[in-house]
């Protein structure tokens, strides 16, 4: 800011970058080009943008792990809290600048919480007799002081992140520093921890009532992030980056948001719902008379409109998947001669017709990724799993990585045509490619894919067969908008194609836009089964499976539903208003 | 609630490591069946009364050094000449191969409980901060090997949805079973390989982010090195000094001369 000069007596700006480019790997990519950016001591930035946008890398730069740790250069102007992090390694410049990483499993280093916390301590020269309680305050602070004994890799994500949270706060750092900390969460946990993220950026430093005083400035943050109806407040400016790593907009995030609304849709950003609102030309906030009327009558004018009746999957009765009394175990069979463990998922009876997607929702360790496995025979089994046509289902895991077995794209593609003895092999794999616009990619290794390339290969790998029936886990986790958008569209298509899909998700709003039925499985057992509507109106069950409604599916719970509108309608209407490319194909977005 | 540490557990680990590493060596220099076998008699009474550790998790820690001693004792018994013949059965074989076999089975056996005592009764942050703080080990180094050993506890998980993701996309897989090809078993390592390297790049960064290396440290929970535990250490090796003596008064013990005898 150009008045900074004429005051001497401020605090350093918390991050000031001029013309910041950064370039990544030993090849040097570059990943963020001409960036400006200011953030005034005490006050918070919200970082928006599609994958691959170098939202993690600007994080990187501003810790120094990029150029100090990971291979990369960094040019431009750019102080961290006064210093420059390419002249002070990366554990100095720790002291002042706290991180939060988006893996929560990754960033806890010791295996038990309370000396996660200590160790950040002692690292910093703290004095011994202080460490016990100011770990302790750190994780009372964020909601987690009863998790101090625990083991580190018996947390569930979101207290994973909490204590992580707690373990960056604990050094009370001048600013924080936090990449998409709540991208891995069920909906539930992001939101608790999105709360908490959003609360730091406006309370006071050392809110922990440690030893040391409090200080009169409030904590820095910069917070990449993408589930913004999960924060309620969001930080006061926002700083909007492209696909090409540019500035698209930078300033107060009421401004940003509003004036660059259908930029940052058709680059793949999630909105908060008011913002999305006002851009599809609703006439005021949610809940007034106007805008509920409005609301209703765009969802009801979807139902009939382009995307068409759906063909009921009651008139294909054919049932491609045909499930009776399943027990599924989980894990290596015949692990000693203990007790047998029981089974994580009892007495499920399903039946997935042709043409339909059936998706699961429930709680976190309620059994839906191992009911999955157990329709795909890869775990020990008791009932009965029998698909129509007798052959094997296609799945699709949760991380693409752990399903790789080639080496260039193309042969991906092939293997499992390959192994089926197809006789048209080149003509399928050619289709499957050019269906999820992997073809420029044929040769590419698939490990050095991105996160949204590496879904559609999996996809692409899943399909290739056209298999009866596709088993899909949490296949949007961790996407952007447009990539989660185009792997909806992809399900779906498959079962308007006359497959059958089963997925498991914790996105209500994937499951009210693409499903035809919602099984909810609760502590290893179906505690319901119905259309996306019975199940999203029951209070009582979304309770009892930890099922959190976004803003606009509660909104139809409350007022939609009176007013005959359909959740997935609705969903699909307010989707067809903004504009979002249905393959999701974001051309130079592929870095 | 829980009882307090163990004798075991209280020891020093650093002087604890320096113990075992120096009865370790010290079990390569004999080679009769019967030293080792006090040693391992020894060290099981140890770990069940002075560690407190169940007789059940000390019988699965010891399969694999069972297995490695059975295979030692079955090599030097079939292949091992020297000595008069002797008639097992059906098998007529050397003499000198079952004595030397059986010694180096018992060695193996006396190593694997030594080593037992380190593994099952030490808690590896207090070995780490005890490295760093008695034998200046960096800082570096010692947390190091800690994030990677809680690496290594989820690696298990890992590799079971590894095997399950890859054998899913094979069309002429048998329902119920997860392929043992050594090029399933290939592809699914590498791509644990691949995933551990990914997950040892963002804990390297959690641990600069901690600011391990910023400079001084403290410690805050300080592992004691008192008297009382290099006694211990002393304590432990007259013991074993004894056995080998009374072994040569007793005539039994022989060096590793009787190896190429």
């Amino acid at each position: 800011m150009a008045e900074q000069s004429a005051l001497p007596d401020r605090e350093p700006d918390a991050v000031r970058a001029a013309g910041l480019s950064v370039t990544v790997g030993h090849h040097g990519a570059r990943v963020l080009d001409e960036v400006h950016v200011t953030v005034p001591a005490g006050t918070g930035v919200l970082v928006l943008g599609p994958s691959g946008c170098g939202k993690s890398t600007l994080v990187r730069a501003l810790v120094g792990v990029v150029p100090h740790t990971l291979p990369g250069t960094v040019s431009g102007v750019l102080r961290v809290v006064g210093h420059d992090p390419r002249d002070v390694s990366p554990a100095e410049l720790a002291a002042r600048v706290g991180l939060v990483q988006q893996r929560p499993g990754d960033q806890l280093c010791l295996s038990r919480v309370d000396d996660e916390l200590r160790f950040a301590l002692e690292n910093r020269g703290a004095d011994p007799r202080t460490l016990d309680s100011r770990a302790a305050a750190a994780l009372d602070a964020v909601g987690a002081g009863h998790l101090h004994e625990r083991a580190t890799h018996t947390l569930s994500g979101g207290e994973a992140q909490r204590v992580a949270l707690a373990a960056a706060l604990v050094a009370d750092p001048d600013l924080l520093v936090l990449d998409e900390p709540t991208a891995l969460l069920d909906p539930a946990a992001a939101h608790e921890v999105g709360v908490l993220v959003a609360g730091l950026a406006h309370a006071p430093a050392a809110p922990d009532g440690g030893p040391h005083p409090p200080r009169s400035t409030h904590r820095s943050v910069v917070l990449v992030e993408h589930r913004l109806d999960e924060l309620g407040t969001l930080p006061e400016a926002t700083l909007a980056l492209g696909g090409d790593g540019r500035v698209v907009a930078h300033g107060p995030t009421d401004r940003v948001l509003r004036e660059h609304a259908r930029e940052l849709v058709a680059l793949g950003c999630w909105l908060p719902l008011a913002v999305r609102l006002e851009a599809a030309g609703a006439p005021g906030p949610l809940g007034a008379p106007a805008t509920d009327a409005w609301l209703a009558d765009l969802a009801r004018a979807t139902t009939v409109g382009a995307a068409g009746p759906r063909p009921s999957p009651a008139g294909s009765s054919r049932a491609a998947l045909r499930v009776h009394g399943l027990d599924v175990h989980r894990g290596p069979r015949r692990r000693g001669r203990r007790p047998a463990a029981p089974p994580v998922v009892r007495g499920v009876d399903l039946d997935v017709r042709a043409g339909e997607v059936l998706v699961v929702v429930g709680p976190n360790g309620g059994g839906k990724s191992t009911l999955l496995r157990g329709l795909a025979g890869l775990e020990r089994t008791t009932g009965e799993v029998l698909t129509a046509s007798g052959e094997p289902v296609a799945m699709v895991f949760q991380d693409p990585e752990h399903q790789l077995v080639a080496s260039t794209v193309r042969d991906e593609v092939a293997w499992s045509a390959r192994r089926a003895g197809v006789p048209d092999l080149d003509d399928r794999v050619g289709r499957a490619l050019e269906r999820f616009s992997l073809t420029p990619l044929a040769d590419a290794n698939p490990y050095r894919l991105s996160g949204g390339e590496q879904r559609r290969l999996s996809l692409a790998t899943a399909t290739v067969l056209d298999p009866a029936v596709l088993l899909a886990d949490e296949p949007t986790f961790g996407l952007d908008r447009a990539q989660a958008a185009a792997t909806a569209h992809a399900l779906r298509g498959r079962a308007d194609a006359g497959g059958a899909v089963v997925v498991v998700t914790h996105d209500l709003s994937l499951a009210a836009e693409i499903a035809d039925r919602v099984a909810v499985l609760v502590d290893g057992t179906l505690a319901a089964l119905g259309s996306p509507s019975e199940v999203l109106e029951d209070d009582a069950l979304c309770a009892r499976a930890g099922l959190r409604r976004p803003p606009l599916l509660d909104w139809w719970a409350r007022t939609g539903r009176g007013r005959g509108v359909e959740p997935g309608a609705l969903v699909r209407a307010l989707d067809a208003v903004e504009f979002v490319n249905p393959v999701g194909v974001r051309p130079g977005a592929s870095s | 609630m829980t009882p307090g540490p163990t004798a075991l557990e209280r020891w020093n680990p650093t002087v604890k490591l320096a113990t075992v590493l120096t009865l370790s060596t010290a079990a390569l220099l004999v080679t009769d069946p019967v030293t080792p076998a006090i040693g391992w008699v020894l060290a099981l009474a140890a770990l069940l009364v002075l560690g407190r550790v169940p007789v059940r998790t000390l019988a699965l820690a010891h399969v694999p050094f069972v297995v490695l001693a059975t295979s030692l004792l079955v090599v030097n018994v079939v292949t091992r000449p020297g000595g008069d013949t002797v008639h097992l059965g059906p098998l007529t074989v050397a003499a000198d191969g079952p004595t030397i076999g059986a010694a180096l089975a018992l060695r193996t056996l006396f190593v694997g409980a030594a080593s037992l005592t380190l593994v099952l009764t030490t808690d590896p942050v207090r070995l780490m901060t005890s490295l760093h703080q008695h034998v200046r080990l960096p800082a570096a180094w010692t947390y190091a090997v800690l994030a990677a050993h809680r690496l290594l506890v989820e690696l298990p998980d890992a590799w079971h949805t590894i095997r399950c993701a890859q054998a899913v996309r094979d069309p002429r897989r048998t329902p119920g079973r997860l392929p043992r090809s050594p090029r399933a078993l290939g592809a699914a390592a590498f791509a644990l390989l691949v995933g551990a390297v990914r997950r040892s790049e963002r804990l390297t960064i959690a641990l600069e982010s901690r600011g391990l290396g910023s400079g001084p440290r403290t410690t805050a929970r300080p592992v004691p090195l008192g008297p009382s535990d290099v006694a211990t250490g002393v304590a432990v090796l007259l013991v074993a000094a004894a056995v080998v003596v009374v072994g040569l008064l007793g005539g039994w013990v022989t060096g590793v001369g009787a190896l190429t005898a």
